[in-house]
C-alpha cells in the first residue's frame, strides 16, 4: 500500500498538537509540495503532545523546527515551512490557489472560519480536526457541502488569545480565565500564560500589588483597610472594594497554606478566590462583572488537549484526505462528504462517522454567490466601484464589511462621507477584503472578494459558476417568518436530528469541532443569543 | 520551572493523583509494531514512569517504511533498542530498558500494564492491552485481573439531590415554598423545588409516581408546565431548567444497581475498596439512603437562595453523613479517599473481564450488531488462524483465498453467524498483513487512553474488545 501523489499540493495550517501527528502520518507519503504554516513559537507546555519539539527548541518557530525535524525523518516529503499567520499579508487567495487541499490543524475557531471562507470561495477541499480531552472530531468540507460556518451553534465554545487574557481583557469571561490561570499558577505549581515572578509568595500584600496594582491598568487598585471575609454572601448588592479585598486576602492565605491544589469548582474556597480575583480585575479594567454563579460556572468549564486524542483525529483527518484524493468519481464522492467522524461518543460505538445535515442556506461563508474583482485601490474611487457593481448585479445594494455597513443605497447621507474616497482609504492593499452584498429588494446575498492590483484602473468582475443562479437564490430572509421559540428540549432534539446526530452533543460536539487549547462555555447571555440562531426553522 | 510544567494540561483531566500513578507506573511493551510503539509514545509524552521494551527482531526495510518512530539509518539494529532510544528522547523524565530476546518471562517482575502487539497474547496476572492492526482494520483487547473504579467520571454528572426522597430538613424547606408571588419571585424558584412540587402534584392526580420513560418525559413534563401556566415565556427559564433536569428527580436509586453487583472478596480488610463497599451497605441499612455527596449543580435562583440550599441545607447534611460514614470505616481508610468515594457513589463501577483464553476458545455471540466491525473481528480471527497454520499471512492467490474461506466458515459456525460477505474476505486478502501507521495512529491513540484509565483507575475502561474499521472510520466495542 503506497501513498505517492506527485501531482498533489497540500497546505497544512497550524503545526501544534494535531499538526505534529499529521506530519507523523504523512511522513511515509510523497506529495508534490507540502506547505506548513504557523505563527506560533514553541512553549514548554506544548511538549507533552507536540512530539517533534524538544526543550532546546523553546522560543523557536513551530513550523521551521517541524520542517527541520522532518527533513531527517521524511526526506522525500518536500516540506515548505512558513513562519507567519495565515491571514497576514502575502497569504491571500492567490497563495491559496496553488493547493489541491488544505489540512486544518488549528486550535481556534477564528482561524478555522477564515480558512473555511477562503477555501469555500476558491473551491479548495478542506479537512479539519479538533480534540478536547478524550473526545475529538474530524470533518471534511467542500463547495456545496456543509461548511465549517454553517451551524454557528458550535461557536458557543471559544478560544481566547493569550495576550487578551494577559493584558487586554474586554469582558468578564477574559477576567475569569485570567483568575483561573492565577489560581493554577500560584497554587498548583503549573505553568501558564501569566508572569509569576517578581514578588514574595509568602507576603499576600506583595502578591496583591503584583497583580492588581500597576500603571498599565486603567484603574490601579491600592490595598485598603479591610476585614477578612470567609464566605461569599453578597446576594443583593455589589461588594465594596474593602469587601472584595477581604475575600481575596482570606482566600489567598488559606490556599497558599494548603499547597499543591487542583482547582475544584465545587470547593467554596477555590471559587471565593476566583470570584474575588475576577471582580478585582474587572474593576482594574472597568469591565461589567458577572454574578457569583456565572463566574463559578465559567471557571469550571475550561478543557484541555492530550496527545492520544490528537493522534486519533489526525489519522481520521488524513483518511478523509486520502479518500478525497483517491476517489476519482468526485461527483459521487461529494454527495457522501457531509459526514463527520466523532471519537469517544460514550456509547458502544467509539468512533462514529455520520452523515450531517446539508449546507445551511443562511450561511454566508458557503453560499454560491461569490464575486471577485481586482482593481488598483490607489486609483479607483468607492462610488465608481459601487456603481459598476450595481450595474453588474442589476440591483440597488448595501455593502457590509466586518459587520459594519459601509454602503447603503437606501441611505444617501451616509454614503456621501465615503463616495469620493479612494479604495485604499477603506481597505488594506495587501489582504483579501471580504464584503457581503445584499440587494435592497432582498433578492439575493453575495460575497464580494476585493483585491488590490497595481495598475488595474479598469473595473472588472468575475463570479464563479454562480452568475446565472445569482437572482434565483432563495431569499434567506423569508425563513425568518417561520421563526418561533423552541424549548431547550426541542433545540436538543433539533441538534441531534439535523445538525449533530449524536447523543450529548452540547458537551461533546461543539467543543470538539472548535478548539483544543482553551475551551470555555460562553456566558449564559451570549449562549441564549447563540441558541437563537438555531431556532430558525430550516427547510 | 519544574519538569511537571509540561504536564499542566493533562493533569487537569486526570488530576495530580492520577499523574502520580502514571509517573510511578511500569509498562511492558511486547513487540515493536507501529501500533504498540504508537501507544507507548502516547504514554511517554504524558510522563509514564518506566518502560520495558522486548522485541526479538532487528530493523528491516519494512519497518522503515511503515514506522515513523524507526529512523532510516538504523537497519540491522535491535528494534527494541532503536524504539526505546527514540521514545526516551521525546521525554527526558521517562526511564526504560530494552531486551532483544525470543522468550521473555513476564512473571519475574511487576508491571502496571502490558502492551502486547504480536499475535494473540494471554496473561492473567497484570493489566493487559493486546493490539493488532491488519491493513485498514484494527483490534484492541483489554484485560484486567481486578477492576473496581471509584472515579468513573461519567459524561453527564448525576447529582443526588434527594428530590424523590428528601431528608427531613429539606422536606420542610420544599413544603414551605408557595407557588404564589410576583414574576420576579416565581422566575427564581430553584428547579429542585419545582421538580419536588411537580412530583407531589403528579402523585395527587394519578395516585402514583411517574416510572416509565414516557410518564417521566411526557406526562410529568406536562405537570411541570402546568405549574407555570400564565407566566410569560421569558420568565419561565427555571421551569424549563426543571424539564431539562427531569432525570435528576429520579437519580436517588442509581447507587442500588452498582452496589448490588459488587461482590465482596474474602480479603475485605486488606482492600480499602471493600472496606468502603461494606461500610456503604451498613450505612444504607441504617439510614435508608447512601451518604450525601457535596456536588451541587448550578441552578437559576437568587444567589441568596442558592447559598442557603448549598451551604445550610445540603451542606450540613453532607457533613453529618460524612461523619457517620467515616465511623463505619473504622480508621481503615483515609478521609480524602472517603470523600472521593462518597462523591462517586452514584457511579461506582466494577468489571469482571473474560480472559483471553476464554475468548479464544469461545467468543460471546453478538446478536444486534449494526456495522461491519463484528465481521472484521471474525475475519481477524480467521487470518490469525491461517497464520498459525501456515506461518505467513494469506495473499490474493486462489489457494490462499480458498483456504481462508474454509477457516472463515469454521469461525462463523463457532459464533453462530451464517456467512460473511465475499467482498470482505477478498478485501482482507488484499492486506497481506500490512501494518499502516494511519491505522496504528487511531488504534494506538485509543489504546493509550484505555491504558491511562487502567493505570490511574479513573474513567471506565472498555469491556473488552474494540474493533476499528478504517474503511468507514468507525469503531465499536464488543464483549467477546
Ligand atoms: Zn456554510
Amino acid at each position: 500500500m503506497n501513498y505517492n501523489y506527485p501531482n498533489i499540493r497540500i497546505l497544512m495550517v497550524g503545526v501544534g498538537g494535531i499538526g505534529c501527528e499529521i506530519l507523523k502520518i504523512v511522513s511515509k507519503f510523497t506529495f508534490q509540495e507540502f506547505h506548513i504554516i504557523d505563527m506560533d513559537t514553541i512553549e514548554v507546555s506544548n511538549l507533552n503532545r507536540q512530539f517533534l519539539f524538544r526543550l532546546e527548541h523553546r522560543g523557536q518557530s513551530k513550523s521551521l523546527v517541524a520542517a527541520e525535524t522532518m527533513k531527517n525523518m521524511a526526506p522525500q516529503l518536500k516540506i515548505i515551512a512558513h513562519f507567519a499567520a495565515i491571514n497576514s499579508p502575502g497569504y491571500t487567495m492567490d497563495f491559496f490557489r496553488q493547493f489541491d487541499a488544505v489540512i486544518m490543524a488549528l486550535d481556534n475557531a477564528e482561524t478555522r472560519s477564515y480558512v473555511n471562507k477562503v477555501c469555500q470561495a476558491l473551491g479548495i477541499f478542506i479537512v479539519d480536526a479538533g480534540s478536547m480531552g478524550f473526545k475529538g472530531q474530524a470533518n471534511a468540507y467542500y463547495q456545496g457541502t456543509v461548511c465549517y460556518d454553517c451551524y454557528p451553534i458550535a461557536t458557543t465554545q471559544k478560544q481566547y488569545p493569550a495576550c487578551t487574557i494577559r493584558s487586554q481583557p474586554s469582558n468578564c469571561t477574559h477576567c475569569v480565565i485570567w483568575a483561573k490561570y492565577l489560581f493554577t499558577q500560584l497554587f498548583s505549581g503549573e505553568v501558564g500564560i501569566l508572569e509569576v515572578e517578581g514578588f514574595d509568595k509568602s507576603q499576600p500584600n506583595s502578591v496583591f500589588n503584583k497583580f492588581f496594582k500597576g500603571e498599565e491598568m486603567p484603574n490601579s487598585i491600592d490595598i485598603v483597610e479591610h476585614e477578612l471575609i470567609k464566605k461569599y454572601h453578597f446576594a443583593e448588592r455589589k461588594e465594596t472594594l474593602e469587601e472584595l479585598q477581604g475575600m481575596w486576602f482570606y482566600a489567598y492565605d488559606e490556599l497558599n497554606h494548603l499547597g499543591q491544589l487542583q482547582y475544584d469548582k465545587d470547593d467554596d474556597l477555590h471559587v471565593l478566590f476566583i470570584y474575588a480575583s475576577t471582580a478585582l480585575r474587572c474593576r482594574n479594567f472597568k469591565i461589567e462583572q458577572y454574578d457569583y454563579q456565572q463566574i463559578k460556572s465559567i471557571s469550571g468549564n475550561i478543557i484541555h488537549a492530550i496527545a492520544s486524542t490528537n493522534s486519533i483525529v489526525a489519522a481520521l483527518e488524513i483518511q478523509r484526505l486520502l479518500s478525497f484524493i483517491e476517489n476519482h468519481d468526485k461527483a459521487k464522492y461529494y454527495q457522501d462528504l457531509n459526514a463527520a467522524s466523532y471519537v469517544q461518543t460514550g456509547k458502544k460505538e467509539r468512533i462514529l462517522t455520520l452523515k450531517a445535515a446539508g449546507p445551511n442556506p443562511l450561511c454566508n461563508s458557503c453560499f454560491h454567490n461569490q464575486i471577485y474583482s481586482k482593481v488598483d485601490f490607489q486609483v479607483v474611487k468607492v462610488v465608481d466601484l459601487v456603481n459598476q457593481l450595481k450595474n453588474y448585479l442589476n440591483s440597488e445594494i448595501n455593502i457590509v464589511s466586518l459587520s459594519r455597513i459601509i454602503w447603503d443605497d437606501e441611505d444617501e447621507d451616509d454614503n456621501s462621507a465615503i463616495r469620493d474616497k479612494k479604495l485604499n482609504e477603506l481597505f488594506k492593499l495587501d489582504l483579501d477584503n471580504r464584503l457581503v452584498i445584499k440587494s435592497i429588494e432582498e433578492k439575493f446575498l453575495a460575497v464580494f472578494w476585493l483585491q488590490h492590483l497595481a495598475g488595474q484602473a479598469e473595473i472588472q468582475f468575475a463570479s464563479t459558476k454562480i452568475s446565472d443562479k445569482l437572482l434565483k437564490f432563495k431569499n434567506p430572509l423569508q425563513h425568518k417568518k417561520k421563526e418561533r421559540v423552541r424549548t431547550q428540549q426541542e433545540i436538543k432534539e433539533l441538534k441531534e436530528t439535523e445538525v449533530m446526530p449524536i447523543k450529548n452533543p452540547e458537551k461533546f460536539q461543539t467543543a470538539a469541532q472548535k478548539s483544543t487549547e482553551i475551551l470555555i462555555d460562553e456566558e449564559p447571555i451570549e449562549q441564549a443569543e447563540q441558541n437563537k440562531k438555531v431556532e430558525l426553522v430550516i427547510d | 520551572m519544574s519538569s511537571n510544567d509540561k504536564y499542566d494540561r493533562q493533569v487537569r483531566i486526570w488530576g495530580p493523583h492520577g499523574q502520580t500513578k502514571l509517573q510511578n507506573a511500569r509498562v511492558l511493551l511486547l513487540g515493536c509494531d507501529p501500533v504498540g510503539v504508537e501507544t507507548l509514545k502516547n504514554l511517554v509524552l504524558p510522563g509514564i514512569g518506566y518502560v520495558v521494551i522486548v522485541d526479538s527482531k532487528v530493523v528491516t526495510e519494512s519497518d522503515i517504511e511503515n514506522n515513523f518512530f524507526i529512523p532510516h539509518d538504523t537497519i540491522g539494529q535491535s528494534r527494541a533498542k532503536v524504539v526505546l532510544e527514540y521514545l526516551l528522547e521525546m521525554n527526558q523524565d521517562v526511564k526504560g530498558e530494552w531486551h532483544q530476546v525470543e522468550n521473555f518471562d513476564v512473571k519475574e517482575q511487576h508491571y502496571d500494564l502490558i502492551i502486547a502487539n504480536e499475535q494473540r497474547f494471554s496473561e492473567t496476572k497484570f493489566n493487559l492491552i493486546e493490539l493488532q492492526t491488519y491493513g485498514l482494520v484494527g483490534r484492541m483487547r483489554l484485560y484486567s485481573p481486578k477492576c473496581h473504579i471509584i472515579e468513573t467520571k461519567p459524561m453527564n454528572q448525576k447529582y443526588d439531590l434527594r428530590i424523590f426522597n428528601p431528608f427531613q430538613e429539606l422536606k420542610e424547606y420544599f413544603d414551605s415554598i408557595e407557588f404564589e408571588g410576583d414574576v420576579d419571585y416565581l422566575s427564581h424558584i430553584p428547579y429542585i423545588v419545582i421538580l419536588y412540587k411537580a412530583l407531589q402534584k403528579y402523585h395527587k392526580e394519578k395516585g402514583k409516581y411517574p416510572s416509565t420513560f414516557s410518564e417521566k418525559h411526557k406526562d410529568f413534563k406536562q405537570v411541570i408546565l402546568s405549574l407555570c401556566e400564565g407566566l410569560e415565556y421569558q420568565y419561565t427559564g427555571n421551569f424549563y431548567e426543571a424539564i431539562d433536569n427531569i432525570d435528576q428527580a429520579f437519580n436517588s436509586e442509581n447507587w442500588k444497581n452498582s452496589l448490588e453487583s459488587i461482590e465482596i472478596e474474602q480479603d475485605v480488610n486488606e482492600d480499602q475498596y471493600f472496606v468502603l463497599i461494606s461500610a456503604l451497605r451498613q450505612f444504607v441499612q441504617i439510614h435508608g439512603a447512601p451518604p450525601l455527596g457535596k456536588a451541587f449543580p448550578d441552578m437559576k435562583c437568587f444567589t441568596q437562595t442558592y447559598v442557603h440550599l448549598k451551604n445550610t441545607l445540603y451542606g450540613t447534611k453532607v457533613e453529618k453523613d460524612f461523619q457517620a460514614f467515616q465511623a463505619l470505616c473504622q480508621n481503615k481508610v483515609d478521609d480524602e479517599t472517603i470523600r472521593l468515594f462518597i462523591e462517586n457513589i452514584q457511579d461506582l463501577k466494577s468489571i469482571t473481564y473474560r480472559t483471553i483464553q476464554q475468548e479464544l476458545q469461545q467468543p460471546n455471540e453478538v446478536e444486534d450488531y449494526d456495522n461491519d466491525c463484528y465481521i472484521w473481528y471474525i475475519l481477524l480471527r480467521s487470518v490469525n488462524e491461517f497464520y498459525n497454520t501456515n506461518n505467513r499471512w494469506p495473499t490474493q492467490e486462489k489457494g490462499d483465498t480458498q483456504q481462508l474461506q474454509e477457516i472463515v466458515d469454521k469461525q462463523c459456525r463457532l459464533v453462530n453467524v451464517d456467512s460473511i460477505p465475499e467482498t470482505h474476505v477478498i478485501e482482507i486478502c488484499r492486506y497481506e498483513g500490512a501494518k499502516l501507521h494511519m491505522i496504528a495512529s487511531v488504534l494506538g491513540g485509543m489504546a493509550s487512553q484505555e491504558a491511562v484509565k487502567l493505570i490511574t483507575n479513573q474513567f471506565v475502561p472498555i469491556n473488552n474488545t474494540l474493533i476499528y474499521n478504517g474503511l468507514k472510520s468507525e469503531a465499536s466495542i464488543f464483549e467477546f
